[in-house]
């Protein structure tokens, strides 16, 4: 009689479970290939927005003969004709291109003489590693408010810094010696006025060896 | 009979009580509108400042501005959301609980036609919020890192105390400061503790790594009220001028340290401002505007010796 | 005695009425319909919580883990319909569907809730001490299980228990109503009802008596683990996230709500109804507070003023022992 019942109630339970099911088994690489289709992928997004977008727009870089000397001679002009910002800081970008002669190379960066002469540099390139949203923050080509979580926007900061870390500082450390002279284009953030803009720190997207003299 | 007469008095009482509390001028408030400012925790000065500047500014634009505390639970926001639309107000100046969390709320209060104003930290939606003004900690913290590294320099021991680890701010500033520290292979990270944002829990928590690790060269603190412990807890060994402390947010006496040269560097997030903007721009929308950006970064600035003049009263002064 | 626990519930009934009567003189947003539901949402979490407590607290125990156990069962349940449950042995991933996930949820407060009767009965430390322990290990693998971040994005099936409604009224309500509703009928007109006031009244004479005390509090525990856990499942719900801090001090708050409803803290002595006016007494302080715009830091005093003097009205009224 108890058996009974037990293996009634047990029946019953079956049933429930039948028709409301509790759980469903997946394969375990079925469910890691769909978990990764659903999350934002910083690197695969960094990687076509540079060779789409960024390559693309290079053009619309300020010249480095215009606006060094435009900052020599006004930083609060030269950041109004020239300069992007977001948001409400009081850092702001510049999107910048030229050929400069190298005047130093160390381990931490490479300094460039565009207008600048003997050994006075006006444009630094990093040589180690790259930090900050410069590049990510400096064309206007993305924009926060399209990223829900900031924290996706953080990571492609990140993942463009490991391009230019891992696709353009190798050749161009390779190329960079004293005498030379560099084609670069790039971003470049100011927090403070009086220390960033003598040498300007441009993070870069691409340089080019123009000549060796 | 005795004691019903004393809970009938009870209840007599808390009704004069609250109505002490009632704004004295109930008959002439009628016409004014209402904002609210719903703040994730009174517990931290730092949201106490701006939570009271946003209503001090909401009261200057003109409105009647009351404070809600969600005491850093969800749960308890949600209580608040609702007691706001059944309130009546017409807007709401939030400071999220939690950046997903929160978001549910946020949707209410939309649906029942009410603009709400993120300040400091972000919700995870675009589609909710009318406009967010949010303190980058990550890029905050990575100026903060390169710093770090720049004084510390590129070898050496050092310590972390964490934030609550269950709050999203506490791993943005970790990330953000690893991202830059981690690239170094000779800076050693050999304890990492959490503090709880909390001054006392720091205080302890240092006192014990000093304990296991007497050759740490610095401290990086997820928050100021912990970066004053460890620095009370280094004072106390005798090892303030050792050990360099960097800590996060901007508040008052760790810029005073900072410009004693006790402490080596913070980042300033800017409450006031964000505050102040967040009141304007909920004036703005009652009196007809609607086209807000969406995500409105605030940067965070390093604040170091070299530059600590500028900085004072949880803002550039 | 019988006639005193009536008269005690007519005064908490009165304490009630006359705050109604108040707040909605003083507030015209006060006495709404929306308001009305607002006040029942809001202390619906409160309510599943307060009623395992008021069994617990009968049988002469206290629960400190029930905020931690809540906290657990939420993300528990979010955490299995989010993310499944990997099974790295078998290759699988056991993809949880709403209702399975809140049956999972359910069933780990229950677990939990046993674990603490476990240490009470068998290895006899006192309630107090072994559902502190209970409070910090919850709290901890709810830590591990959600690594510190909430679980978010539940969907709307989830939601449902938290923020659906039926006719009109959210379902938390109806849940929270209908978990009363079974719980006066358990305490009043069943075997355990009568033998949680025996235990609480004398521990000796209900062992003396013949009754199984271990057997009654282990279910009472347990039941205490289930009720928080609903109370997970609803907060999860209502927030479309699994926040690993949810329940963070609510153990005070059910607490209180249990004192206030006049159920003594010794045992024995107080009921259900009267707990349900506990949680309404704090809900709708809570929201009058908010209403008539008190500053935060005042609300928490008046609050705290109102537990002492409820507790003070409460030893006035009992018999002296």
């Amino acid at each position: 009689m108890r058996a009974l019942r037990w293996i009634s109630f047990m029946i019953v339970l079956a049933g429930l479970g039948w028709r409301f099911p509790l759980f469903h088994v997946v394969p375990l690489q079925q469910a890691v290939a769909e978990k990764k289709a659903a999350t934002f992928d910083p690197t695969h997004f960094a990687g076509t927005f540079w060779t789409n977008r960024l390559l693309a727009s290079l053009d619309k870089a300020v010249s480095a003969t215009v606006l060094l000397p435009a900052i020599q001679s006004d930083p609060a002009t030269a950041k109004k004709q020239f300069a992007r910002s977001v948001g409400m800081g009081e850092s702001y970008f510049y999107f910048v291109a030229g050929t400069g002669r190298v005047v130093s190379v160390s381990d931490d960066e490479i300094r460039l003489a565009v207008t600048a002469t003997g050994t006075n540099a006006d444009i630094s390139l990093p040589a180690g590693p790259v930090f900050g949203n410069s590049l990510r923050d400096g064309t206007g080509l993305l924009n926060v408010s399209d990223y829900p979580n900031s924290q996706d926007f953080n990571d492609i900061s990140a993942a463009l810094n490991h391009l230019v870390e891992t696709a353009v500082l190798p050749p161009l450390r390779t190329q960079a010696k004293v005498g030379v002279h560099i084609a670069f284009a790039g971003c470049a953030e100011v927090a403070d006025e009086s220390s960033d803009l003598k040498p300007l720190h441009v993070v870069p997207v691409m340089t080019r060896l123009t000549s060796n003299q | 009979m005795k004691t019903s007469l004393l809970k009938v008095l009870l209840a007599a009482s808390l009704a004069v009580l609250a109505s002490l509390f009632l704004p004295a001028a109930s008959a002439q408030t009628a016409a004014k509108d209402k904002i609210a400012v719903v703040v994730s925790t009174l517990n931290n000065p730092w949201f106490v400042v701006l939570g009271e500047t946003a209503k001090a500014r909401a009261v200057e634009l003109g409105y009647e501005a009351t404070i809600f505390d969600s005491q850093n639970d969800t749960a308890k926001e949600a209580a608040n959301f609702e007691n706001i639309i059944a309130g009546g107000y017409q807007a709401i100046l939030f400071n999220p609980t939690d950046a997903n969390g929160s978001i549910a709320s946020v949707l209410k209060a939309k649906a029942a036609g009410i603009p709400v104003f993120c300040i400091d930290r972000e919700i995870n939606a675009t589609n909710a919020a009318t406009s967010q003004m949010l303190s980058d900690s990550y890029s905050g913290c990575v100026k903060l890192g390169q710093y770090f590294v720049k004084t510390v320099g590129k070898e050496g021991e050092y310590a972390e105390l964490l934030g609550i680890v269950g709050d999203n701010n506490t791993w943005n500033r970790s990330k953000g400061f690893h991202s830059v520290v981690d690239r170094y292979p000779g800076l050693k990270m050999v304890a990492q503790q959490s503090g709880e944002f909390d001054r006392a829990k720091g205080l302890e928590v240092m006192e014990s790594i000093l304990q296991a690790h007497p050759n740490i060269k610095a401290v990086f603190c997820g928050n100021d009220a912990m970066a004053m412990g460890a620095y009370q807890a280094l004072v106390t060994a005798n090892k303030a001028d050792v050990v360099k402390v960097f800590g996060f947010d901007g508040a008052d006496d760790v810029v005073k340290l900072i410009a004693e040269g006790k402490i080596a560097a913070t980042g300033m997030q800017f409450p006031k401002l964000m505050a102040r903007q967040a009141a304007e721009y909920a004036d703005s929308y009652v009196k007809g505007k609607r086209d807000f950006a969406q995500k409105i970064p605030v940067p965070v600035e390093l604040v170091t010796q070299q530059n600590v003049s500028k900085y004072g009263d949880y803002g550039k002064k | 005695m019988f006639k005193s626990d009536h008269f005690k519930r007519f005064q908490s009934f009165i304490a009630l009425a006359v705050m109604i009567i108040a707040l909605s003189l003083l507030s015209d947003k006060f006495l709404t319909l929306a308001n009305g539901r607002n006040i029942l949402l809001q202390i619906a979490v409160n309510l599943c919580l307060s009623i395992g407590m008021t069994l617990v607290i009968l049988t002469g125990g206290i629960d400190l883990s029930v905020g931690a156990i809540l906290g657990f069962a939420g993300a528990f349940a979010a955490g299995l319909l989010k993310n499944g449950l990997t099974l790295k042995c078998f290759g699988v991933v056991l993809q949880f569907t709403p209702f399975g996930a809140m049956v999972a949820g359910l069933l780990a407060g229950l677990g939990l809730g046993l674990i603490n009767g476990v240490t009470i009965t068998r290895f006899r430390l006192p309630p107090f001490v072994a559902t502190l322990g209970m409070l910090s290990i919850a709290r901890g693998f709810t830590m591990l299980w959600t690594g510190g971040f909430p679980i978010t994005d539940l969907g709307p099936q989830f939601g449902f228990i938290g923020a659906g409604f039926w006719l009109g009224v959210p379902m938390a309500v109806w849940l929270s109503a209908l978990l009363v509703a079974l719980f006066v009928i358990i305490s009043r007109r069943t075997i355990l009802g009568r033998y949680i006031y025996a235990v609480g009244g004398s521990e000796k004479a209900a062992a003396f008596s013949g009754l199984n005390v271990n057997l009654i509090k282990l279910w009472v525990y347990a039941l205490g683990g289930g009720l928080a856990a609903i109370a997970g499942l609803i907060v999860s719900a209502r927030l479309d996230a699994a926040d690993p801090k949810a329940g963070l001090g609510y153990e005070l708050d059910s607490i209180a709500a249990v004192v206030i409803g006049g159920t003594s803290l010794s045992g024995g002595r107080g009921s259900i109804l009267g707990t349900v006016l506990g949680c309404l007494i704090i809900g709708v302080l809570n929201n009058g507070l908010f209403l008539l715009d008190v500053s935060p830091f005042w609300q928490q005093v008046v609050k705290g003023i109102v537990i002492l003097i409820a507790v003070a009205a409460d030893k006035m009224g009992a018999p002296r022992e």
